[in-house]
């Protein structure tokens, strides 16, 4: 499918070249090419890269596994929480993780749905985004557990007794939109991952090439094997949406069908979907911009361009995260329970206060104020910070939610005051720690760049002339069966 | 039946042809088919995936969306045991709640309905296209060009002694830069 | 259906605290502690908010000055018919016992979720932080009849099933009905004033029939919905 274009004058041939500059699906490569590109990347296995991934695995193994390992033998009392508060920064980092997982499926599914070309080169890097998040957030339930070693007594499965699990328990139901959002992100990560597997197969040796065979399932990229990948890939994108929105709802139903004012909230489902939206987006350019510094030829398939589209997307889920945290907090307070103004004053001028203005200054000021410029969003290093920023509002969100409402309740007599202790720290560091570990270990080992999918992109972009203009043209290949 | 009978006592043979641009690839199927090869006997290979009405090849049905429906329908059933069957198996009141009640039900049945769907296409994947029939000769066996994962197009066919001359001399003329024969199998 | 005891009718407990009779001296809070085993966290812990006591006195101070006034609400699990905390639980580790109409907890199904306790408007649960010891010589005045609870799981108040239990055994051994006042929970056993009662709602002579009938009679949070088996006397001004 050659596009030869031939620009008539040297102004012409200046704004093609241009564009092609912006536009990575314009600045056609040969699969060759871009196949050794993405190879040479997966394949730099250099010596810094090792010694991050030793240290981060050490540290993962201390921090995380470590610690867990000494609380469970000690006791839960080793966290802070205590009477009333029942949960802290366990079940905060939790629904953080599940946060973050959202943005991987939502970016690559809704994207690849409403066939938004831009998406074709950082969807797997997303993907593993939700891949690793979910990783880290699954730990949680386990973590936080008084017996950790009884978790499998909320499967269901016929035990000697033949007593069920309780299906009407919010964490039943978080133990299965959990699972079934694991098992499905991660075979949709996998699916598009089939023929860069093959392609890797190809192209590697030794021990490499033997794990890219297993991996590749034998795909050759025979007709029927097309046919059936797509249709499966876009049975996966459909039907991944709603399950991805039904895990942060439930997630969020933990609190909201709780007997627990400043939980039982009804708007709490949509909140936290954009929530989770929100911080995922955010660091989806965290992510972007991290590969994009540390792993070779990365600055070919990730532009200013993919930078500029999510901070669109960010500001757009920033004002919506505002316009549903005013509803929730102002609606809430106008509706006059004494409570509920107690909960709130606690959460604008109590001792969580602090937590509580930087959720509102990272989630709604920051980037409501400079994602508004085109230039800001175009560079990679303040798009990385902007997503370190939001992710710091969004923690301190779950903060507040969590064991701020545990804070307050019906009788001042139950009132209390949570403060985290070393080993919930040292656990919640543990899992950013694993989630780095994961994905540094995952980027020298799988294609982070859908290469097909970036030269599918490439044949459906040719360039048309109208008038006197030059512009691109998109054809929609995806549609033709 | 046809076939033997087409082919007589001639073994069929496995050739490639291979194409760098997908524009030369219908005028070669369409070569072979005046040769005598049918679509039957013929696999187009490729590095992205391109509709049948690009590569003029008869429209390839998948069934994927069989096995999803399959297992959304067993996801169902699945949930309707952990939501009523187990209520029924081992009743337990909890907070003056009816043992069945539809509303809380509707949360598992929606992920397990999901997760049967998710589960069984990606089974379906693996079952109709990736796995290698039962009978049939292993996955090493089924033919392949390296090239293809650099965006070559390799057009497999099968045909006997006698065509293949024809057939081959057909494919240089549209442009294939590389002809052979092969070992192996579609499937 | 699970449950059914042998007889026709369930019994219903109920408990009635008169709060102008309390005095705040703590005597249920101790008795509780030692009838039911309950962990003695020492008083570090206690003070960072691990106590595990079944029962607490809320304290409210009210006025100033001259008119200064103490009050004290005995609380514990309140052994709601809706009880909040037993469907949020993901093991049926706290259910509703159809023969007792109690809220139960089942200590060796317990993962230690506690999701019971935050959705306990009451906040009457508690949770098993550690393994605790019991310093001598209280290790010798453990009761038999009540299990010692492990690290990492929840438990609360059970209107000293055991004791209930013991009653209705004897009863049937004897051939006869619990009479009223049979059964006495240690906290009503030990409270000098008698502000806590205990009885059968379903008999219409009991003693906390009776004094439920008062017009002082009122539940905590009632609007919620929990339907409560304690019912409070109210104390001071009777303003209602």
């Amino acid at each position: 499918m050659s596009s030869e274009f031939h620009p008539r004058n040297e102004a012409e041939a200046r704004h093609i070249e241009a564009l092609k500059q912006e536009h990575l699906l314009l600045d056609h490569k040969t699969r060759a090419e871009m196949n050794d590109m993405v190879m040479e990347a997966v394949e730099d296995t250099s010596r810094e890269w090792k010694i991050a991934v030793t240290v981060l695995g050490l540290v993962t193994a201390v921090t995380l596994f470590g610690a867990w390992g000494y609380m469970m033998l000690n006791g839960l009392g080793l966290a802070g929480i205590r009477r009333p508060i029942y949960w802290g920064l366990f079940i905060v980092s939790f629904v953080f993780w599940i946060g973050i997982s959202h943005a991987g499926t939502f970016v690559s599914a809704i994207l690849r749905v409403f066939k938004a070309e831009f998406r074709r080169p950082f969807t797997r890097a997303a993907e593993l985004m939700t891949t690793f998040g979910l990783a880290a957030a699954g730990l949680y339930p386990l973590v936080h557990l008084g017996r950790t070693w009884r978790f499998y007594w909320m499967m269901p499965y016929p035990n000697q007794r033949w007593l069920w699990p309780n299906w009407r328990s919010p964490l039943l139901w978080d133990f299965f939109a959990i699972n079934t959002y694991l098992i499905g992100s991660t075979l949709y990560l996998y699916l598009p991952l089939i023929p860069d597997m093959a392609m890797a197969r190809d192209r590697s040796t030794g021990w490499r090439r033997a794990v890219y065979g297993l991996l590749a399932l034998g795909w050759r990229g025979t007709e029927q094997e097309w046919k059936n990948l797509q249709k499966a890939i876009q049975i996966f994108a459909w039907a991944i949406i709603p399950v991805m929105f039904s895990v942060h709802t439930i997630v969020s139903w933990d609190f909201a069908v709780a007997m627990k004012l400043g939980w039982h909230s009804t708007i709490f489902g949509p909140y936290f979907i954009i929530g989770a939206l929100l911080s995922g987006i955010a660091a989806v350019n965290v992510v972007l911009f991290t590969v994009r510094a540390t792993t070779k030829n990365m600055r070919y398939f990730i532009r200013p361009e993919h930078f500029d589209a999510l901070g669109k997307l960010l500001l757009i889920i920033s004002l919506s995260w505002a316009y549903f945290f005013f509803n929730e907090f102002i609606l809430e307070w106008y509706g006059g329970e004494h409570t509920i103004k107690e909960i709130l004053k606690f959460y604008m001028f109590g001792d969580i206060a602090p937590v509580w203005w930087t959720m509102v200054t990272c989630n709604v000021f920051i980037p409501g104020l400079l994602l508004w410029n085109r230039k800001f969003r175009r560079t990679p290093w303040l798009m990385f910070i902007m997503g370190i920023v939001v992710n710091i509002g969004m923690f301190a969100e779950r903060y507040v939610i969590v064991t701020g409402a545990l804070s307050r309740n019906r009788f001042p007599f139950d009132w209390g005051w949570y403060e985290p202790k070393l080993v919930e720290i040292s656990i919640v560091f543990g899992t950013f720690m694993l989630f780095l570990f994961l994905y540094t270990l995952a980027a020298r080992f799988l294609p982070l760049i859908p290469v097909w999918e970036v030269e599918e992109g490439q044949h459906s972009h040719t360039w048309r002339r109208i008038g006197k203009a030059v512009l691109p043209a998109v054809s929609d290949l995806e549609s033709l069966d | 039946m046809d076939m033997e009978q087409y082919y007589g006592r001639y073994e069929p043979r496995m050739f490639v042809a291979v194409f760098d641009d997908v524009e030369r690839v219908p005028a070669a199927l369409d070569a072979l088919r005046q040769v005598g090869v049918t679509d039957d006997f013929i696999q187009v290979q490729t590095g992205v995936p391109y509709a049948s009405s690009i590569l003029g090849r008869p429209r390839v049905w998948s069934a994927v969306p069989k096995y999803g429906l399959t297992g959304a329908v067993i996801g169902f059933g699945l949930g309707l045991f952990f939501t009523h069957g187990t209520a029924w198996l081992y009743p337990l009141r909890v907070g003056g709640m009816p043992l069945y009640s539809v509303p809380p039900s509707l949360v598992l049945l929606f992920e397990l309905t999901m997760l049967g769907l998710l589960v069984s296409s990606f089974i379906g994947v693996l079952v109709e296209s990736l796995l290698p029939p039962v009978g049939k000769p292993p996955v090493g066996n089924r033919v392949y060009h390296p090239a293809v994962s650099d965006s070559a197009i390799a057009i497999f066919f099968q045909t006997s002694r006698v065509l293949a001359d024809e057939a081959l001399q057909a494919l240089r003329g549209v442009g294939a830069h590389e002809v052979t024969e092969v070992e192996g199998s579609f499937v | 259906m699970a449950g059914g005891n042998g007889h026709e009718e369930h019994t219903k407990w109920v408990m009635v605290i008169d709060l102008d009779r309390c005095n705040g001296c703590g005597a249920c809070v101790t008795a509780c502690a030692m009838e039911n085993n309950v962990a003695f966290v020492g008083e570090e812990e206690n003070a960072y908010g691990r106590g595990m006591h079944w029962l607490r006195l809320q304290r409210y101070w009210e006025g100033e000055g001259d008119d200064l006034r103490v009050r004290y609400i005995p609380t514990m699990c309140q052994q709601c018919s809706n009880a909040p905390c037993e469907p949020v639980c993901p093991v049926y580790a706290t259910l509703h016992s159809e023969a007792e109409e109690l809220n139960l907890q089942v200590y060796n199904r317990c993962i230690g979720t506690r999701y019971c306790a935050n959705n306990c408007p009451y906040v009457a649960r508690t949770f098993n932080w550690f393994d605790y010891e019991w310093p001598e010589p209280l290790n010798f005045q453990l009761n038999p009849d009540v299990t010692v609870r492990r690290r990492g799981i929840m438990e609360k108040c059970t209107f000293c099933i055991q004791r209930i239990r013991r009653a209705e055994e004897d009863a049937k051994a004897e051939g006869r009905e619990v009479y009223d006042g049979e059964v006495q929970p240690a906290c009503a056993q030990a409270c000098p004033t008698e502000a806590i009662v205990f009885g059968n709602w379903r008999d219409p002579n009991s003693r906390v029939r009776q004094l439920a009938a008062s017009e002082r009679a009122f539940k905590l949070e009632e609007a919620l919905g929990t339907e409560p088996k304690v019912i409070y006397l109210a104390g001071g001004r009777h303003e209602f």
